[in-house]
C-alpha cells in the first residue's frame, strides 16, 4: 500500500482533448477561436433551448457563452479541479452558470411548455407508425417537463449532446455515480409516463 | 439502484455509440439486466430528442461580433494591456452585488477596462510630450 522511497506516484490518467491544438491556437492569437466556435455553437445553442423553452433567450444565451469563453479562454486549464477537465466541459460549465443567472432574471416571465416552444420533429416516413411514436413522444416530453432540473439537464446532456457521464460530471459538478442515479431516475419518470395507457 | 444505473449507463453508452456509427438496433435490449421499460424509453428518447441548431443569420452576427472582440484583444494587448485579466472597478454608489456588476458582464467590462487603460497610457503619453516640447521651447526663449 505504501510506496517505496524513491518510487513515483502513479499518474492519473488524463484523456486527451481533441479540441488542445485549437484551444491553443486560440490562445495564441484570440482570433483563432472561430473554428471552437463553429463546432459548439450548436450544441450550446441547442442546450439552451431545452433547458429556456424560447429561441431568443437561447440565442442570448449563446452569445454570453461564448463571449466569456473567448475572454476567458487564457484562464481555461484543461487539468480542472477533478483533474479531467476538457474544452467542451469548460464551455458547458459556462452555459451552466450563465443559465443559472438567466433563471433568475427570468423567474417573473412565464415559461412556454417544452413541447410548444420547440415543436416536435418528424418522426418517419410511415404515417401510422409515426403517429404512436408522437403520441410515445409527447408523453415522454411531459414527463421530461415535469422532472427536477439536474435530471433532465443531465438527460438532455446525455441523449442530445451525447455526453459521457464523466463528462456530464464534470459540467454538473457532481460525481459520476450520482449522475448515472440522476439519469436512471429521469428514464425511469419517463418509462413510467410510456407505461400509462 | 447503484449497479441498475450502472447497467443502464453501459446500456446508454452502446445505444449512442450504435447510433452514431448508424449501426441497427437489436429489438430486445442485448443487456437482460436492463429493465425492458427503460429500454424502450431510452431508445425514444435517442430518436426523438433532437440538436436544434441556430439560424444562419445568428450564427454568422455572432461570429461577426467574436471576431471584433478578438481583434479588440489583440489590440489591448499589442498596447500593453491584458484585457482577460483586467480588474473589475466598481462605481461609487454601486455595491458589488448590483446586476450591473453580475458576472455575466465581467468579460465585458473586462475589455473596457484593458481598452481604457490603454487610452490612459496613450493620453499621459500625448501629455507627457506635449510638456517636454513646451518646456524645451520655453528654454530656447530664455
Amino acid at each position: 500500500m505504501f510506496r517505496k522511497a524513491g518510487e513515483r506516484a502513479p499518474e492519473r490518467l488524463v484523456p486527451y482533448d481533441v479540441d488542445r491544438p485549437a484551444v491553443e491556437a486560440a490562445r495564441r492569437d484570440p482570433r483563432d477561436f472561430e473554428p471552437l466556435y463553429r463546432k459548439y455553437v450548436g450544441q450550446v445553442y441547442s442546450f439552451a433551448v431545452y433547458e429556456l423553452h424560447d429561441h431568443h433567450a437561447a440565442e442570448d444565451l449563446t452569445e454570453q457563452v461564448f463571449m466569456r469563453a473567448l475572454v476567458g479562454l487564457p484562464r481555461f486549464e484543461e487539468r480542472g479541479t477533478d483533474g479531467l477537465s476538457t474544452f467542451r466541459v469548460w464551455l458547458f460549465q459556462i452555459a451552466r452558470n450563465a443559465l443559472a443567472n438567466e433563471r433568475r432574471g427570468r423567474m417573473r416571465h412565464p415559461q412556454a411548455p417544452l413541447e410548444a416552444a420547440l415543436g416536435l420533429p418528424a418522426l418517419g416516413p410511415d404515417p401510422a407508425a409515426a403517429s404512436l411514436e408522437r403520441d410515445a413522444l409527447d408523453r415522454a416530453w411531459q414527463a421530461i417537463a415535469r422532472l427536477p432540473g439536474d435530471r433532465r439537464r443531465a438527460l438532455v446532456l446525455r441523449f442530445v449532446e451525447e455526453m459521457t457521464t464523466h463528462e456530464i460530471a464534470g459540467v454538473m459538478g457532481r460525481s459520476e455515480g450520482s449522475v448515472r442515479v440522476l439519469i436512471h431516475r429521469a428514464l425511469r419518470a419517463v418509462a413510467d409516463e410510456l407505461r400509462r395507457d | 439502484m447503484t449497479d441498475a444505473a450502472l447497467r443502464l449507463d453501459a446500456y446508454l453508452e452502446q445505444l449512442l455509440a450504435d447510433r452514431e456509427a448508424r449501426r441497427p438496433r437489436p429489438a430486445a435490449p442485448a443487456t437482460p439486466a436492463v429493465d425492458p421499460r427503460e429500454a424502450v424509453a431510452a431508445d425514444l428518447l435517442a430518436r426523438g430528442l433532437v440538436r436544434f441548431h441556430p439560424s444562419f443569420r445568428f450564427e454568422e452576427a455572432l461570429a461577426a461580433r467574436l471576431r471584433a472582440t478578438a481583434d479588440s484583444m489583440r489590440l489591448a494587448a499589442a498596447a500593453g494591456g491584458s484585457p482577460a485579466e483586467g480588474t473589475l472597478l466598481s462605481f461609487p454608489g454601486l455595491s458589488a452585488a448590483s446586476p450591473m456588476l453580475s458576472r455575466e458582464r465581467v468579460p465585458a467590462r473586462g475589455l473596457l477596462v484593458g481598452g481604457a487603460i490603454a487610452s490612459g497610457v496613450s493620453l499621459a503619453g500625448a501629455a507627457i510630450l506635449a510638456w517636454r516640447r513646451g518646456h524645451r521651447l520655453a528654454s530656447e526663449g530664455d
